[in-house]
């Protein structure tokens, strides 16, 4: 009962692709993920923001749909009430997505907004019990889909957020690495981890993302793996080892150009490049 | 150079607000609410202001000259105005290099006439506060001269490449300066190279202090207490609009490999004289190799400037700002509660204005409003609207 409660934001990716996988499996680990952890403590708290490519939502704690706010006197009552209004949230989505064609280019869901969304949630429980007790909090990701970097800027914002709050982002990504949120874990100081099939993640999440940071310190987990710090070039969005950055704005190229079409400068490329690349050798 | 301020004015006279005949009590008599909305309306003054700058010169060269003659151990700041000054300015580096990343500072003292380069420009900031944590045990003696440490800034800054922003930062507590010649001819140098010169006073409004900005397009402040000291301090995190003689030009970068597990133990090249024990982890230099323990750095041995990604990105905040948001009235808004933070919106008095983006049309309460400018610097609706995020990063 010493221990204070932790507020738990799962940011659950709910891409089309997601049929690829076993969406049933997938599904059912979320939603004893977000049941467990309420259970462990009576002082948890939860939020379940759900994201594909058209839309980011919140499903848990609901705005739509009432009753929500009224009956809180028993837990398994409270179970229920995720339970469902998780349920009804996906649905409303999945109906969403169904009735509009997919373009190819969107083939990436929008996690970015709702770990906004979730990072604002937090800030918010934050400040309000902030007179009673410390606020644990941190934020799971769980992805599915493809990588496109295309969300390149709202990502590091959100996770140099996350930072200057002290929260961590967890991320669980189904199938292939992402980059990206490997990035945001790093920096963020949370754990990342890529489990190849979703029969695996309930497992995983179980036993990497359930305690809290400072039971993971003594926890005997693998070393992290190398990070990739690479950046993306503004004018293919390819990953680059090294690249020219403009000195105005520090917009990144992958090779020379003559202005800045970012900021719209001119630049001198007569001295100092050269000066530079003499150097070198 | 814009200048609209009245030369008679003095520091004290201006600048002060009367705050207290605006705050009005409400039907119940109490004050909070009116001070709230002031609080309100300054925060979000601020954030209008900061969006008319275009044009910034990022890649920064800051000289941080500091006072250490005898005015400095006056104890009108606690504890003195020394110890206080160097509290302030650990804060200040800190924060300089998380936001400035490709930028440089320096730190010139100045006392008993003579100035000293205690710190050489560089982007490590755990130098420049190792060097603060030695000048708290060194006496502030002497008078200080301004030409002196103006002349040793001048001597590196002027042989910058043209495309960086030249600053210098003075912090002068004393009401004098010893100076060998003529100060004039030196601030003639300072302006040919092109440098900007701010001063934070301790004390008072030196003549010679306000010529300077003036000239060289500065800023000019006088504190009143350490709190507002540590204000205009502050002031200068936020890169300078930049000058319109600057060059600009493409700058080599590399953005290393953090490898772990499969390396053999080498030294970094940023501890070599204090011999550190070798190790694995670290970043390599994509062009030669060379490790090292922290980033950002300067490659020591090809020159090559080495970030990560992540470190460029803090500056794109500059670059694509957070347009604010439209203040409309609760009840002209449909929404029932913020799309950040799920805020219901009630009918009380801080809920009176609703902040709609002027690209998704989200709504979001006021703390929302000023956290996702300050802190976040986007928009979670944009974000989440596929057209919208498809248009914007690219
Ligand atoms: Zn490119
Ligand atoms: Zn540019
Ligand atoms: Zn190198
Ligand atoms: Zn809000
Ligand atoms: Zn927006």
């Amino acid at each position: 009962m010493t221990e204070e409660g932790c507020l738990l934001v799962m940011v659950v990716d709910m891409h089309p692709q997601l049929a690829e996988h076993d969406a049933h499996t997938y599904l059912n680990a979320v939603v004893a993920f977000a049941n467990l952890h309420l259970a462990a403590n009576v002082r948890n708290s939860l939020g379940v923001l759900a994201a594909n490519h058209l839309e980011s939502r919140f499903l848990y704690p609901s705005c739509d749909g009432d009753g929500v706010e009224r009956q809180r006197d028993g837990r398994l009552e409270m179970l229920g009430q995720v339970d469902r209004a998780i349920e009804r949230g996906l649905k409303t989505m999945a109906v969403a997505a169904g009735a509009s064609p997919m373009h190819s280019e969107q083939s990436e869901s929008l996690l970015s907004g709702a770990m906004g969304r979730g990072l604002l949630y937090i800030k918010r429980r934050e400040t309000e019990e902030v007179l009673t007790k410390k606020l644990q909090s941190r934020l799971l990701v769980l992805k599915i889909s493809s990588d496109t970097g295309s969300q390149y800027l709202t990502y590091i914002n959100a996770y140099l957020t996350a930072q200057k709050m002290s929260t961590p982002v967890d991320v669980c990504v189904v199938g292939g690495e992402c980059g990206l949120l490997q990035q945001g874990a790093d920096i963020t100081g949370g754990t990342y981890h890529c489990v190849r099939q979703v029969t695996e993640l309930l497992q995983t999440l179980l036993l990497m993302y359930h305690c809290g940071p400072a039971t993971r310190r003594k926890m005997n987990a693998p070393p992290p793996d190398t990070v990739d710090y690479r950046a993306a070039c503004f004018c293919h969005r390819t990953l680059v080892d090294m690249a020219s950055v403009c000195s105005n704005c520090l917009s990144v190229y992958c090779k020379a150009v003559p202005l800045c079409t970012t900021c719209n400068v001119i630049f001198q490329t007569d001295r100092p490049l050269v000066r530079l690349s003499k150097k070198k050798k | 150079m814009q200048e609209e301020e009245d030369p008679k004015e003095y520091r004290w006279e201006s600048g002060y607000e009367k705050t207290w005949e605006t705050i009005q009590e409400d039907e119940s008599g109490r004050l909070e609410p009116s001070v709230t909305e002031i609080i309100q309306r300054t925060k979000r003054r601020k954030l209008l202001d900061r969006e008319a700058s275009v044009r910034l010169g990022i890649m920064r060269h800051v000289y941080i000259i500091l006072d250490y003659s005898q005015a400095m151990t006056e104890q009108d700041l606690k504890p003195t105005r020394q110890i206080c000054t160097l509290k302030i300015l650990e804060d200040f580096i800190k924060e300089f290099h998380d936001q400035n990343p490709i930028s440089q500072l320096g730190i010139i003292t100045t006392q008993n006439k003579v100035a000293k380069r205690n710190s050489d420009l560089s982007n490590n900031p755990q130098r420049h506060l190792d060097c603060i944590k030695k000048l708290q045990d060194v006496p502030c003696r002497g008078e200080p001269s301004l030409q002196n440490a103006l002349e040793v800034a001048l001597s590196s800054l002027r042989h910058l490449p043209p495309h960086t922003s030249r600053e210098i930062l003075i912090i002068y507590a004393a009401l004098t300066t010893c100076d060998p010649g003529e100060i004039i001819a030196t601030l003639q140098k300072v302006q040919e190279a092109n440098i900007r010169v701010s001063v934070v006073g301790l004390a008072a409004e030196l003549h010679v202090c306000k010529d300077i900005t003036k000239n060289t397009g500065g800023s000019f402040s006088v504190s009143i207490n350490d709190l507002h000291l540590k204000e205009l301090i502050n002031e200068h995190l936020e890169p300078p609009p930049a000058s319109t003689k600057m060059d600009h030009t493409l700058i080599k970068v590399g953005f290393p490999h953090q490898i772990n597990a499969d390396a053999k133990p080498a030294l970094c090249m940023c501890h070599l004289d204090d011999l550190p024990p070798l190790n694995t982890r670290g970043y390599y230099c994509p062009q030669c190799t060379a490790k090292y323990c922290d980033l950002p750095a300067e490659c020591r041995v090809c020159g090559l400037m080495l970030v990560t990604a992540p470190h460029l990105a803090r500056s794109y905040r500059h670059l694509f700002p957070l347009k604010h948001f439209n203040e409309i009235l609760a009840e002209e808004s449909s929404a029932k509660e913020c799309y950040g933070c799920q805020k219901q919106f009630t009918a009380t008095a801080a809920d009176k204005n609703v902040y709609v983006c002027r690209t998704c049309q989200q709504v979001f309460c006021f703390n929302c409003d000023i956290f996702l400018h300050e802190t976040v610097h986007s928009c979670p609706g944009c974000a989440s609207n596929p057209t919208i995020s498809q248009y914007t990063n690219t």
